[in-house]
């Protein structure tokens, strides 16, 4: 398949983003002078509760801006512009407007490990110790386009998915903006082992105590782990691994609890049906029997 | 008493009334609201509506008629139960006595009194001496002004008579409400069936949905937001899958030059051709509203224009008749891009107005509205 050129100088983009990531990238295109010329997002869902339903991160910003916006890539077709950006869109996208408008990326990881919907969560729940962050051809493979810039960056157990993916969005806006300002150049190919990061399914932010303290403090990171006790779901927020005290798994002595290596030290809980906390505050407020259990 | 059906008709019309003027609501949201939360059967609801809308429109002329027998301005409650009962009187079949007593019974005790005696005076009156025609058809002077300028003194109060009766409601082949004159807007749009369409102003949809049948596809575009909504349920409703929605300024839009087969521009307007379907609306819009929206118009023709193709069309509607909106506004299209022709339409039902076509309320009971187009 032959795909558009990108031109040296880009003066009209469509952007495609949904979530909130990507909206910090819009606001730095539209703030350096580039003309937006329309924003496709995803559809309003139902956040929360009740029926009424919200915009996308992205759609909100667009208005918000001025920018035009579409839900469906139909309109592509007849949008007046020369390069279209694509930051977490969450819908692939067909060949047909591939071959009509040239697309750019900016992919979260060191390509070519890391393919696919959740690479910061994947790269973080492996132990990897590097990441980075590319802009990318859109091709119609999943991210196996030729890449235009890439810069690495590391990964610290003690920042939490949000935090990294938002330092990663920072450099890949750079990255971009370089692009735009001094041309994209030509790509290079990916090289290396390909892996892919599907989905994270709910099931995988459960902690299974038996893991090393190390494996379980990865599952933390990402900010939606959650436990159980008594019957009762508890989320918990941010811990660190302690690896000196011998328990066992799913053990609790004060903010400790056993793993399958060495334990984890609670920091902050959100117990079911009730505010976050600080772990002490939520183990001063509790009656544990000694057999009782986290898992 | 206090359950009496017809006694709650009047008190939630007199609710609705005052909510209107108050508080700036708009009537045809806040009289389903109202009537919603009621218990009202459908035939009292009805009148409810009935009331509220033509209380309204009349308002004007309604005031001088209550005001003749009253010393000193009335507190706005006050003023709403008099105008609910004075319409009743003189606009509907309702017995006299029935209108008096359901409305003196649905106000305070305290003013169960002025009430009484105002409504009594008012039905005793076999023969209303009107001042002049702007008090006895209920309009602002600056609407009867444009219009009697504009249509001449004869048209403009059959129209304005016309707009002062309850709409006549129609729906299309595919179940949709649209007025008349609106579907007779789409018909002047002659589509190929590989055509791709822009209709640069589409909320609620009516009209994209309608081309959309007959075109490979459509383009709704809105700038506003909300309304967008609007159209989304529409094409749900009416299961349509070849419209594309976006939300953009139609002066500033992200299209290619010469790219759509047609453009329709459904232009925002003073809409002074369906007041009767926006009863409080006669008395919101301002005359200096005119030169805004006549501008504003301009702008998004000199915008749509660049994006049809060569040999495509653009077609101009408003639901308007005032000269400053239409053929004023067409003139000035016309002077500044030479390379649009105007195009003859020919259809049964309008009226030749300049190169375009336009339809008066009285004309077949529908919108007032006003059509041009030009091959680009």
């Amino acid at each position: 398949m032959v795909l558009p050129e990108i031109p040296q100088k880009v003066n009209r983009i469509a952007y495609l983003g949904t979530p909130e990531i990507a909206v910090k990238p819009l606001r730095a295109l539209h703030a350096l002078g580039i003309n937006v010329e329309l924003a496709i997002t995803g559809g309003d869902k139902r956040r929360g509760r009740g029926s009424s339903v919200t915009p996308t991160p992205v759609k909100a910003e667009s208005i918000r801006l001025g920018i035009p916006v579409a839900h469906d890539l139909a309109s592509l077709s007849e949008t007046d512009v020369d390069l279209c950006v694509v930051v977490a869109f969450g819908k692939l996208i067909p060949e047909v407007y591939l071959k009509q408008i040239p697309m750019v990326n900016i992919h979260f990881s060191l390509l070519p490990r890391w393919r696919g919907a959740a690479p910061v969560e994947r790269a973080i729940l492996a132990g990897d110790k590097l990441t980075g962050v590319c802009v990318m051809r859109v091709e119609q493979g999943l991210d196996t386009g030729g890449l235009y810039r890439q810069k690495t960056h590391p990964i610290e157990a003690k920042k939490s998915l949000f935090d990294i993916r938002n330092e990663l969005c920072d450099h890949g806006i750079e990255l971009l903006v370089d692009c735009l300002e001094n041309g994209f150049g030509l790509p290079m190919a990916q090289a290396g082992e390909v892996v892919y990061a599907e989905k994270i399914m709910p099931d995988e932010y459960r902690i299974q105590w038996s893991q090393s303290a190390e494996q379980i403090q990865r599952v933390i990171q990402l900010g939606k782990a959650w436990t159980v006790l008594a019957g009762k779901r508890l989320n918990i927020l941010n811990a660190s691994i302690n690896e000196a005290d011998v328990l066992q798994p799913g053990q609790m002595k004060g903010v400790f609890v056993g793993a399958g290596k060495g334990s984890i030290k609670l920091s902050v809980v959100k117990p079911e049906g009730r505010k976050e906390m600080p772990a002490s505050d939520w183990i001063n407020g509790l009656r544990i029997a000694d057999q009782d259990r986290l898992g | 008493m206090a359950n009496d059906p017809g006694v709650e008709t009047r008190k939630i019309a007199i609710q609705c009334l005052y909510r209107i003027e108050e508080t700036s609501s708009f009537a045809n949201i806040i009289v389903p609201k109202m009537i919603e939360k009621s218990s009202l059967e459908p035939r009292d609801r009805n009148l409810v509506t009935e009331i509220v809308y033509g209380a309204t429109r009349m308002r004007r002329s309604l005031d001088w008629v209550i005001d003749r027998y009253l010393v000193s301005q009335p507190p706005a409650k006050l003023r709403s139960a008099l105008r609910v009962g004075a319409y009743q009187i003189i606009h509907t079949r309702i017995p006299d006595h029935a209108a008096v007593n359901a409305t003196v019974s649905a106000v305070a005790k305290k003013n169960k009194g002025v009430v009484n005696a105002v409504l009594r005076r008012i039905a005793e009156e076999s023969d209303i001496k009107w001042p002049d025609d702007g008090t006895k058809l209920s309009y602002p002077n600056w609407i009867i002004d444009t219009l009697t300028k504009d249509l001449g003194s004869d048209e403009a109060t059959r129209m304005m008579e016309k707009m002062n009766e309850s709409p006549t409601v129609s729906i299309r082949e595919d179940g949709y409400y649209q007025d008349l004159a609106s579907q007779w807007v789409t018909d002047l749009v002659k589509i190929h069936e590989n055509d791709l369409l822009l209709d640069l102003c589409s909320a609620p949809g009516g009209k994209a949905s309608s081309l959309s049948r007959k075109a490979r596809r459509v383009i709704a575009c809105d700038v506003n937001l909300s309304r967008h909504k609007l159209i989304q349920e529409n094409i749900q409703n009416l299961s349509i899958s070849n419209i594309s929605q976006v939300v953009s300024d139609g002066r500033d839009s992200p299209f290619k030059s010469k790219v759509f087969d047609h453009v329709l521009v459904d232009a925002p307007c003073s809409g002074l051709g369906v007041l009767h379907r926006r009863p409080d609306s006669r008395w919101r819009i301002r005359e200096k509203d005119l030169d805004n929206l006549a501008r504003l118009q301009v702008e998004l023709l000199h915008s749509a224009s660049h994006l049809v193709k060569e040999g495509g069309t653009l077609t101009y509607s408003v639901c308007t008749v005032t000269s400053q909106e239409t053929i004023k506004v067409a003139k000035i299209l016309e002077s500044q891009l030479t390379n649009l022709r105007p195009q003859k339409m020919t259809h049964e039902k309008w009226r030749n107005f300049g190169n375009g076509l336009q339809i008066l309320p009285h004309d077949f009971s529908t919108d007032g509205m006003t059509v041009f187009q030009w091959k680009c």
